[in-house]
């Protein structure tokens, strides 16, 4: 415990030393893991190398507060390997830089494993054990304790008290806004900790898985990579992600909580990063349902 | 950002980038956030008799019922009983709208003042909340804010005070008092779900006996009260409150303070017997004889 | 719902021309095109009706937003409701106080245990800090003692006892929040 501390403190102050010793604060980013610290200062030292002539610029559609500054990552490529930095995105700051509440992100957690959960664990109480309606001896006179059954739960092979019983649903709803926020958290943590990387699409010269997973090596995208599209998924991705054990394509509707703080990396497309940050701001300037949003409404995103 | 390092978010973020990865294994609740529940009857932390003393009714919870006195005649039936409350199942609820939320919800812009209001815009602007199965039957206006109203409204309540009538009027607005049975309110509450259900708009039904003397009272604006008396009383209420009626005939709103609706009408345009299919944007008209009869007023 | 499925197979089938009903639905809608599909009896109870598109502007006007609207712009604050609009440019200060989501201060007044009087901030950005310090400066000169605050930094909110929500809000009104 005490080990791993101080080796995650000596990488903190090494990340805190290279982001001063780059000039840019925290941009680009320090890998997440300390043998690879080396290469990364390397090359975070030169000029990042623009690889396309026409750089792609997002900006966010939708109004930033005037308090605020949009936060900004690089946007890569999955086309070759050096297509690291072809353009800048644009970031909400109301969903990309949110109060980091942990604990939020907690309970999210916990919801997300419990309220589909059923327990299926039962026991027998005394009534439903075979057996055990003769009272085994006579009350007085044998000498003997007195009983009325076999299945009394004192016996041997007797029924359970306060056991489990039968199926139990745990089953139940955070608030929307909770839910909403868990999201907002969890891309928050993802960007600030440099586990969220921007794509431009999801296209790929090739189908082969190998070209894949040696992007994902080639960049320090970590242990395990969430690939999240709005749109359709092209066929090479598809292909290549499918025998990989490490990488997981998710539609955008299907973003979570639980898949992304299980994922080391998040890698989104732009595509994607509009579609979130519109559904997720419209929650910050929402009425509450009059009826469920399923059914009509003038302007339902 | 690095001036605003002392507290708040940016400093949450500097410290999240020198912490290790968020993720499934080290989140926990926030310290403090969570109690453990106390294991009754079990050892040392309240087992033995598990916080309920000893012995008796205490302890087995098989305490008499409610108002028993141990035998003698108890208190709730030495006093005889009176009908305080007899009837408050059937009591008729009407939710008070002052004039300073009305004026607050168009100020914010969530009711349309340049449109006629009536329940189902201020509902929609979430300005009060009708429930008919709770006994509701609408809102009343209330003189709250009458001296701050300045907006010029066509708006049709349920109820309304005599100096709330008089601060409308005063700004060359229109009010409108209708009765709505409990069914027309949902419907006028809730149009969607009820369109897409399908059915024909219902007529409107008439108000009970005892509401009739106040919808066809002209000082009350009532919607059953004769049409040519209206002007008389409004002219009656500038008099009384000592203020000049404008003349809503030149006003360039005329045509929407004018509207109003049949007494069998529940929506602005749309008359009872129509059915409104919502996926194909049309509205369906009966043609029947027996049909047109039964809808008309 | 029966209605509707009667109407609808009805409305597919217009000029068909089985029974009396058919005959009268088209006297009323001529204009309707001849029939597609002839082996449909036609039911002699149904109706007939006229479509129509020009009304469903009425509809349209029903329909409930989900967007708490952005308030419009007025000639002067306060509105006639008390009203304010923040000021365009944010405050020169270290802190800021977002508007609630219905355009509101964030200041509540908050009861516990029955009589535990309190008033919450809510939405504070920035130095929450620097904010306490101001709002204690600011409580004492009105209540002649600085009254008991408490600062949570995680959920951005700050807890005061007593009850000054009117003047905290006016106070945060007049700094440009």
């Amino acid at each position: 415990m005490i080990r791993a501390g101080s080796r995650l403190w000596g990488r903190g102050a090494a990340a805190r030393a290279l982001s001063t010793v780059s000039g840019q604060p925290g941009r680009p980013e320090a890998p997440a893991t300390s043998p690879r610290l080396q290469d990364a200062a390397s090359q975070a030292e030169k000029p990042p190398p623009m690889t396309s002539s026409a750089p792609v610029l997002r900006d966010c559609r939708l109004a930033i507060p005037s308090h605020r500054t949009a936060m900004q990552a690089w946007v890569e490529s999955l086309r070759h390997y050096d297509d690291r930095h072809v353009g800048l995105a644009d970031l909400h700051p109301d969903v990309f830089a949110v109060m980091p509440r942990v604990d939020i992100l907690h309970s999210v957690a916990v919801w997300q494993r419990n309220y589909k959960r059923i327990s299926y664990a039962k026991v027998k109480t005394r009534a439903e054990v075979r057996g055990g309606g003769k009272k085994p001896w006579a009350q007085k006179g044998s000498g003997r304790a007195r009983h009325g059954s076999i299945r009394s739960p004192l016996w041997r092979g007797g029924g359970i008290i306060h056991g489990p019983r039968g199926p139990t649903s745990y089953y139940y709803m955070l608030p929307m806004k909770v839910r909403v926020l868990g999201l907002k958290v969890a891309l928050t943590a993802k960007l600030m900790q440099d586990n969220l990387h921007i794509v431009d699409g999801l296209d790929m010269p090739t189908c082969d898985p190998q070209y894949l997973a040696d992007l994902a090596q080639y960049r320090h995208w970590g242990q395990s990579v969430l690939i999240v599209d709005v749109n359709k998924m092209p066929e090479n991705i598809m292909k290549a992600a499918a025998s990989l054990k490490t990488i997981t394509l998710v539609p955008a509707l299907g973003l979570n909580v639980h898949s992304m703080l299980k994922h080391e990396t998040l890698v989104l497309t732009l595509d994607t990063l509009a579609f979130l940050e519109e559904k997720l701001l419209w929650h910050d300037s929402r009425y509450t349902a009059l009826y469920p949003f399923r059914l009509p409404y003038s302007d339902f995103p | 950002m690095a001036a605003a390092s002392r507290g708040g978010g940016p400093k949450a973020m500097e410290l999240l980038r020198a912490l290790p990865r968020v993720s499934l294994v080290n989140l926990r609740p926030n310290p403090g956030a969570k109690k453990s529940e106390k294991r009754r009857g079990r050892g040392r932390h309240g087992g033995k008799k598990s916080g309920r003393g000893h012995k008796g009714q205490r302890q087995r919870g098989n305490r008499p019922r409610l108002g028993f006195e141990g035998g003698q005649t108890p208190f709730y039936l030495i006093i005889p009983k009176y009908g305080y409350n007899e009837g408050h199942s059937y009591r008729r609820q009407y939710h008070p709208l002052s004039l300073q939320k009305l004026q607050y919800l168009i100020d914010l812009g969530r009711v349309d003042p340049t449109q006629p209001i009536d329940l189902t815009q201020l509902t929609n602007g979430r300005g009060v909340t009708i429930q008919p199965l709770k006994r509701d039957y609408g809102v009343q206006l209330v003189e709250t804010g009458a001296d701050i109203f300045s907006a010029k409204v066509n708006i049709e309540v349920q109820m309304a005070s005599e100096l709330a009538i008089a601060a409308i009027e005063k700004n060359g607005g229109v009010v409108t008092t209708g009765f709505y049975d409990p069914r027309s309110l949902e419907i006028l509450c809730k149009p969607i779900p009820f369109f897409l259900r399908g059915q024909p708009i219902p007529k409107r039904m008439l108000p009970p006996e005892d509401l009739v003397r106040y919808y066809t009272d002209a000082r009350n604006r009532g919607y059953l009260a004769d049409p040519s008396k209206i002007p008389e009383a409004r002219l009656e209420l500038a008099k009384k409150y000592g203020y000049v009626l404008p003349d809503i005939s030149k006003d360039e709103l005329f045509q929407m303070l004018s509207t109003r609706k049949d007494p069998r009408q529940i929506f602005f345009g749309l008359a009872p017997g129509w059915v409104v299919n919502m996926s194909e944007k049309k509205i369906l008209k009966p043609t029947d004889e027996r049909l047109l009869r039964y809808y008309s007023s | 719902m029966a209605a509707t499925v009667a109407l609808a197979g009805l409305r597919r089938r217009p000029g068909s021309v089985w029974g009396v009903g058919a005959r009268r639905l088209l006297q009323v809608t001529p204009q309707q095109n001849p029939s597609r599909d002839k082996t449909e009896t036609h039911h002699p109870h149904y109706p007939g009706i006229v479509e129509s598109t020009e009304e469903y502007k009425f509809v349209e006007r029903l329909i409930p937003p989900t967007r708490i609207p952005a308030p419009p712009k007025h000639a002067q604050y306060p509105t006639p409701s008390g009203w304010r609009a923040p000021s365009d440019t944010p405050p020169a200060l270290p802190y800021f106080v977002r508007r609630s989501r219905m355009h509101n201060v964030p200041v509540y007044k908050d009861i516990t245990s029955g009589n535990r009087r309190m008033t919450v901030i809510r939405k504070i950005e920035g130095d929450i800090w620097a904010l306490e310090e101001e709002v204690k400066e600011f409580l004492t000169q009105l209540a002649g003692k600085p009254p008991p605050i408490q600062v949570n930094e995680i959920t951005c909110s700050i807890r005061i006892k007593g009850y000054f929500d009117n003047e905290l809000k006016e106070w945060l009104l007049n700094k440009g929040f």
